[in-house]
């Protein structure tokens, strides 16, 4: 009989080790997750503090810029693992701080102190800005065409140096296409940009004619 | 009260912890399946996503002013039901049609820096929409 009790007693101790044992093994896991939850919510901060600045540089600092974005001015800092590109025809040459002056073109990557809006720049590419404009063919006088932009404005194009020129043929297949298949009334995409601002004419690198 | 009343009251009473103990620990560490599943409420919600009326057209992805290490990405967005799509981007143009529901989704390639992607759609009325997205592809060496 004094066995048996004896053997109760050790069970229920033994159940309580057990249990005690898996109380450590549920308070690492809630620790883990813990972290894990900690760290998904920094990785997604600093997903939304993650952004893009572009336009034109205005003027810069020691280690800083201030560019004009379509949301005002906004200064971009940079530091020693910033990179910096320029792009011209297609190829990236790596650059440095001093490379990029007022007056060129450029897109950030960095984080955003939401209070500044300051921008801590991690990448910064600088490149000839491109125009895309949509719209229907008013007139035409030799390479010159003016648009009417679906959302607004006249735009004088030049197709004369365009590199690409495609058509929509009626198996919706995109191909290549002539000036002669840009007419007036035609409604058309391009891509360009300004080759001299006083001139106020986009010189297209490529363009669609999007009637069948 | 003889040797052997308290014997039989502190067996009763070790049996009683030992079944306490075993519920506890089943209750906590036991998969759910094997405790029965769990009873899941679920409160219906209406559909907020408003059909897309004609000459419209909503990029879902990607965000504007957004910036990417990957290249191609796609342009998801809602359109008229069956409206043809032009994509037309620095480094690539596609053709494409929304479905039934006037879902769409459109690979496109990217150039390094600044990309501007426009989408065109046309509705059967021959109305145009056109959406722009602004993306930055990041260098990766």
């Amino acid at each position: 009989m004094r066995i048996l009790v004896i053997g109760f007693w050790l069970l229920v101790i033994s159940s309580f080790a057990v249990r005690s044992v898996y109380s450590v093994d549920a308070t690492k896991s809630a620790t883990q997750d813990l972290l894990d939850r900690v760290a998904t919510k920094v990785a997604g901060l600093a997903s939304k503090l993650r952004r893009v600045y572009t336009g034109k540089i205005k003027s810069a600092g020691t280690n800083s810029y201030v560019v004009t974005t379509i949301d005002g001015d906004k200064t971009i800092s940079t530091n020693d693992v910033t990179s910096f590109y320029r792009i011209r025809s297609g190829n990236r040459t790596e650059v440095n701080f001093k490379s990029l002056k007022p007056g060129d073109d450029i897109a950030a990557i960095g984080t955003v102190d939401p209070n500044t809006t300051e921008m801590s720049a991690k990448q910064i590419t600088a490149k000839i800005k491109r125009f895309n404009i949509v719209g229907t063919i008013k007139s035409i006088d030799k390479t010159i065409y003016i648009i009417q932009g679906v959302n607004g404005p006249l735009t004088k194009i030049d197709l004369s140096d365009a590199v690409s020129l495609k058509m929509i043929n009626i198996k919706n297949q995109i191909v290549p296409a002539s000036l002669e298949n840009f007419k007036q009334g035609d409604l058309i995409f391009a891509i360009g940009y300004m080759s001299d601002p006083s001139s106020e004419i986009l010189s297209v690198l490529k363009a669609i004619n999007l009637l069948k | 009260m003889d040797k052997e009343k308290i014997i039989t009251i502190v067996i009763g009473l070790g049996v009683g912890i030992l079944a306490a103990a075993i519920y506890f620990f089943a209750s906590s560490y036991l998969p759910s399946k094997l405790q029965g599943e769990k009873k899941t409420t679920f409160t219906p919600t209406p559909n907020l996503q408003s059909p897309i009326s004609n000459n419209q057209l909503v990029i879902d992805k990607p965000e504007n002013h957004s910036s990417t290490t990957i290249s191609p990405i796609t342009v998801a967005g809602t359109t008229m039901p069956g409206a043809k799509l032009i994509l037309f981007a620095n480094a690539d143009e596609k053709i494409a049609s929304a479905d039934a529901q006037g879902k769409f989704s459109i690979d496109t390639k990217l150039e390094d820096g600044e990309n501007e992607i426009s989408v065109t759609a046309f509705d059967n009325q021959g109305n145009v929409t056109v959406v722009k997205r602004n993306v930055t592809l990041e260098i990766t060496q």
